[in-house]
Order: C-alpha cells, then sequence, then structure tokens
C-alpha cells in the first residue's frame, strides 16, 4: 500500500455574501461544504460534479489559495492550513497547481525562460547560469516543447502549447503532488489526449499524485484511480474508478454516468435524466441535500442529513439508501 | 525514426517537415516590447511626434552650449533689436540675446515637465500599486486621501501655493514648480493604477505566482509592475505635455519660474507688456511656438503609445 500523501478532513470554505467578513448568521456561498479526502502516493483522485459544485474551490483550498473556513488539510502529516506564510512558501515547492485557462495563467510579458525558472531561482534550487538553462530546456523538451522556444512569449503560442508550458512550471519544482484544475477543457480533444497522455507519463516517471478535476467524465475515466463525485459542495460518492463507473450507488452519480455520450445510437435510450437546476448554494436544502432532484426521495431524505457509508472496502457514498438500489 | 536520425531526407515530404521546422526554428522571439515598438514606429503622426520632440530637446541642449554667453549678460547698447545676423531672434528690453533666453527657457521649461511627470509617476505608482495590492482598509484609506487631493481646485489651488512659496530663490523656483504640479496631479494616475492592479490580481497566473510561492516583492516588480508599465508610460507622457503647459501659464501669471531665470511661459509673459506686444513680437512669439510645438508633439508621442501598447491589438 502506497503512503497516504494528503488527508482532507471535513474542509469548509464558506465566501461571504455583500460586503465585510464571515459571520454566523450571515448570508454566505456554501462552496465547500464539509468535505473529507485522502490521497496516496503516485495516484490520481478525479473530482467530478457539475459546474458550480465547487470543485475548483476545494481544490484551491486544499493548496491553500483560499483560506478553508472550517476543517484541516494534512500534507504529509502537517496541518497545513495553521502554517505561517514563511512555511507555506517553502512547502509550496512539493504541491502544484495546474490552471485551467491556458491564456491568462501565463504572465504575458515573460518569456518562457523567464515563466519555468523563475520557480527555481525563488526557491534557490539554482543560481542564474548554464545549469539553469540546461535544466529548464530539458524541462521543455520533456513536456514536448522545442528547447529553441524558450524565448518566445505567451502570446507565440497556441492555447495546447501554452498547457504545455504551464504543466511545465508546475513540475520545475519537482512537486509530490499537483491539482489540476481543469487541465484541458479548455483545449479541443486531439490535444487533449496529448496533454493527457503527458501528464501520465510524468506521473509514471516521477511518482507524482494528481488530483483531477473535471467534468469531463470520459476524461477522469482514462486518468484517474479513484473518483469523487461532488454534488452542491459536498462529496456524494468516493471511490475506486470501477467501482463508481460501473456499480454507481448514489442516484446523482447513476444519473452521471448515464449522461456519458455513447457512440451507439441504439443504447442511448437507457439515459435517466435528472430534472431540475442544482439548487442555489446559498440556501441550500434541507436533508440531502440532493432530495429536490432525485427520483427515489423519501420523507427521511428531507428532514436528515444522511451520512457517509462505506458500503464496500474504500467506497464510500452518502446516502441513505445506499446499497439498497 | 525521427527527422533528427535522418541525416538525408528520402523524399520531398520529408524534406518539407525539415524545412518547416527549420523555418519554425526562425522565428525570432518576439516580445510585448517589440511588438509595442514595431507599432509605434508604422505610426507616422506619432514618430513625426517623436522626431519633433527629438530635435527641440537636442536643439534646447545644444544650442546654449554652442552659443557659449554668460546668463547674466546683457548689453544696454542692443536693446530691443530686431531679428538680424548678429542675434537671430532680435534682443529683449535689457539688450540679452532672445535666441539663447528661448533656449534656456526651453531647458527649464522641459525640464520641469519631466520633473513633474516623474514625481506623478512615483506617487501615482506607489499609493495606487500599494491600495490596490493590499485591498481592504490600506486601499480605502489611501484612495480617499487621493480623492481628497483629487478634489482640490488645480489652478487656484496652485496659483494659491505658488504665491506663498515667493521667497524661494529664483534658481530653484523651478523645483517648487515642478513639485506643486506633481503633489496635486498624481491622484489620477493612482486610480489608473489600483485599478489596473485590481483586474490583474484576479488573473491566473496571479495566483500561479502564490501557488509556485513567490514573494510579495517579486509579485509586484516582476509580475504586476511590467503589466501596468506601458499605461504608467502613457500616462507619464501626457502629464508631461500638461505639466508644461502648467507651468507656462503659472510664469506668465508671474507666479512660475522667475526672471532672470527664462521659461518659455515667463517669456510670453513679456507679451503683457503692451509696447512689446504690438512692436516686439520677436520676444514673446517663438516662445508660444516653441511650447505649441512641445506640448503637440508630446502629446502625439502619448497618443501614439497609447495605440501601441492597446494590449486588444497585440500579435
Amino acid at each position: 500500500m502506497a503512503e497516504k500523501i494528503l488527508e482532507v478532513n471535513n474542509v469548509k470554505k464558506y465566501f461571504p455574501l455583500g460586503k465585510g467578513k464571515l459571520k454566523p448568521g450571515k448570508p454566505c456561498v456554501k462552496a465547500v461544504d464539509g468535505i473529507s479526502l485522502d490521497l496516496y502516493e503516485g495516484e490520481t483522485l478525479g473530482l467530478v460534479g457539475e459546474s458550480g459544485c465547487g470543485k475548483s474551490t476545494l481544490g484551491r483550498t486544499i493548496i491553500r489559495l483560499y483560506e478553508p473556513t472550517d476543517g484541516e488539510v494534512l500534507f504529509k502529516g502537517q496541518d497545513i492550513s495553521k502554517l505561517n506564510k514563511k512555511e507555506m512558501r517553502k512547502l509550496r515547492e512539493e504541491m502544484q497547481f495546474i490552471f485551467q485557462d491556458p491564456y491568462s495563467s501565463l504572465n504575458p510579458r515573460m518569456n518562457v525562460f523567464n515563466i519555468l525558472a523563475e520557480p527555481l531561482l525563488a526557491h534557490g534550487k539554482f543560481q542564474r547560469g548554464p545549469e539553469l538553462e540546461a535544466y529548464v530546456k530539458d524541462l521543455m523538451e520533456k513536456c514536448g516543447l522545442p528547447s529553441y522556444y524558450c524565448y518566445r512569449f505567451p502570446h507565440q503560442f497556441s492555447g495546447g502549447q501554452r498547457q504545455r508550458i504551464g504543466i511545465a512550471r508546475s513540475l520545475a519544482l519537482n512537486p509530490s503532488f499537483i491539482i489540476c484544475d481543469e487541465p484541458v477543457s479548455a483545449l479541443d480533444v486531439s490535444i487533449q489526449s496529448q496533454i493527457i497522455n503527458l501528464m501520465m507519463d510524468m506521473q509514471h516517471e516521477k511518482n507524482i499524485s494528481y488530483i483531477f478535476i473535471s467534468h469531463d467524465l470520459s476524461v477522469v475515466k482514462h486518468i484517474s484511480d479513484r473518483v469523487g463525485v461532488m454534488y452542491l459542495g459536498s462529496m456524494v460518492e468516493l471511490g475506486d474508478k470501477d467501482e463508481i463507473y460501473n456499480n454507481p450507488q448514489h442516484p446523482y452519480t447513476r444519473a452521471l454516468m448515464s449522461a456519458i455520450p455513447v457512440p451507439d445510437p441504439d443504447k442511448r435510450s437507457e439515459m435517466k435524466l435528472i430534472e431540475g437546476e442544482i439548487p442555489s448554494n446559498v440556501n441550500t436544502p434541507k436533508g440531502c441535500k440532493f432530495h429536490p432532484r432525485c427520483p427515489f426521495a423519501k420523507d427521511v431524505c428531507r428532514e436528515e442529513v444522511p451520512e457517509v457509508k462505506e458500503i464496500k472496502p474504500r467506497h464510500f457514498v452518502q446516502c441513505h439508501f445506499a446499497g439498497e438500489f | 525514426m525521427s527527422l533528427e536520425n535522418t541525416s538525408e531526407p528520402r523524399n520531398k515530404w520529408q524534406q518539407q517537415a525539415i524545412d518547416e521546422k527549420k523555418a519554425d526554428e526562425k522565428i525570432d522571439a518576439v516580445g510585448p516590447w517589440m511588438i509595442a515598438w514595431r507599432k509605434f514606429r508604422a505610426n507616422r503622426v506619432a514618430m513625426g511626434g517623436l522626431i519633433i520632440f527629438g530635435i527641440i530637446v537636442l536643439l534646447v541642449i545644444f544650442v546654449p552650449i554652442f552659443m557659449g554667453i554668460d546668463i547674466n549678460h546683457y548689453d544696454t547698447s542692443i536693446m530691443n533689436q530686431p531679428p538680424s545676423g548678429a542675434h537671430l531672434l532680435g534682443t529683449d528690453g535689457q539688450g540679452r540675446d532672445c535666441l539663447y533666453r528661448l533656449m534656456l527657457g526651453g531647458r527649464i521649461s522641459i525640464l520641469v515637465g519631466i520633473l513633474a511627470a516623474v514625481l506623478t509617476v512615483v506617487l501615482g505608482c506607489l499609493v495606487g500599486g500599494i491600495a490596490g495590492f493590499y485591498g481592504g482598509i490600506v486601499d480605502n484609506l489611501l484612495m480617499r486621501f487621493a480623492e481628497i487631493v483629487y478634489s482640490l481646485p488645480f489652478t487656484p489651488m496652485i496659483i494659491a501655493v505658488a504665491a506663498t512659496m515667493l521667497w524661494v530663490p529664483t534658481e530653484q523656483k523651478m523645483y517648487t514648480v515642478a513639485m506643486l504640479i506633481g503633489v496635486l496631479s498624481w491622484p489620477g494616475l493612482a486610480r489608473l493604477v489600483r485599478g489596473q492592479i485590481l483586474t490583474l490580481r484576479e488573473q491566473e497566473f496571479m495566483q500561479a505566482c502564490e501557488a509556485l510561492g513567490f514573494s510579495d516583492s517579486s509579485k509586484i516588480f516582476k509580475h504586476l509592475m511590467p503589466n501596468v508599465i506601458s499605461l504608467v508610460i502613457v500616462n507619464a507622457t501626457l502629464q508631461m505635455a500638461g505639466a508644461i503647459l502648467t507651468e507656462a501659464g503659472l510664469s506668465y501669471l508671474g507666479m512660475g519660474i522667475m526672471p532672470p531665470q527664462p521659461s518659455w511661459g515667463s517669456l510670453m509673459n513679456l507679451g503683457q507688456n503692451a509696447q512689446a506686444f504690438q512692436n516686439y513680437p520677436w520676444q514673446w512669439v517663438p516662445a508660444g511656438i516653441m511650447c505649441l510645438l512641445t506640448v503637440v508633439s508630446i502629446n502625439l508621442v502619448g497618443e501614439g503609445l497609447r495605440d501601441a501598447f492597446d494590449p486588444k491589438e497585440i500579435q
């Protein structure tokens, strides 16, 4: 069994509505509402869910781009939400982030070399000189960018190439853990597969753990070892990839899985669409958050928040009737 | 079998691929500054402005050196003479060479413009940058202070303050004028810089800076400032033209640069005298023309820079 690298315990992130700070009783957006998960060395955990369910916020809260409202994030056994600025900065070598939009995630006024060299210089890994240059060029080649591109500027590249630069930047410090926030959703399909393969190659080479956030279920199926399904700031189901895709237990997961496009037109009639819109995460529904849209909702669902049950080893479901469908 | 390994291309497709790669390697790295410069160079009006301004600056620097006259030299035997071979722009009421004084005045006027613009930029960037970067209460306090300064009526204020500073020796008068203009005109730039930084702060590359663990100073100087600097340069250029005009206006009213120190404004002040106005136009018309040319050319350059830096037209 690989070692546990990250443990997230009941993390919450609320954003205050309107001006001022978060106070009890003040209306707020519950973007992440009590999520727990863990991540092992060298594995990929996929996070899926419809837009607005808090996937990106969770990712950003885990690496503390946002301060968590509550809960703890243990990275290699250390609670990072209690670290001060300096300690946090040191730890950032270990944990990295790949952004969704390759157009705004690169500083337009820096060339590729400076973009890639800056983290190395900032963390004192290298001094300016030929060694740094060799390292950066090697990194570029590894990420599929010819090294003679290194003095060009971001606007001279295509979206896929920019995303490669973004990936190269996050790999520069040799992190052991990377959060990928929809790294391929801004790219077209042929480029998506190249980027995904690049990320998987890097994972095998350097034994990196990924949290892979996406709304594209096929991509997540391809890259993940385990998958978590999020709905309205909560983790409704978490388990091994095959369990989630072949034996979904939560009604939401089942609906989600049936919505994966099927190439065979004869099989499309099996789609079970869920009705209605995702409720507001300001006034979240009482009881189970999914009950207004759940075809199986009973009285208990409207009153009580379901417990997280482990119906099989490593397969967690947050539903009153888990295992009964 | 990669392309690098094949020493000799076997068919025309391979040859084509190799050619394409070679062509790709030759593409230059074109940075944002390069793009801006290319666009600026293609803008004839702006280039015209730059050339005119360059000529004026060169004249103002080198003509007085070339003429080699003492600044306090006067000769009452050649008062109010019209332009001639010996005195290209004639002489003034104390028999001083008008061309020499025009060029000296230009030095002072342009220097006041530059100093005022520099002061505006320093104060505006500092206040706007700190307010935008730190936000919250710091932002609130600094911006309210900026609004107070902004709401002071510019012209009456500057005249009143200049009038109370009559004790300043005439040689140092230009510095006080520049300081006054700078101190009163930074809030506009501070607002611009703050607004720009607020939008930049939400860009993903700034979050990437946080995720990569960069220090605040690196975030400000390597990531924010280079993205604000184009705006600042444009603003500083236009500010400089404005400061030259303000100085001219003040000196014309007798509140700015004082004789015997010349400036374009105080030279134009000679035109207030009815006799000089009617009979000795060479004493004050050239100063007006120089002032006009300078301000127009700086404004053309500023407009050209604004177009050249326009991010919508990048590439």
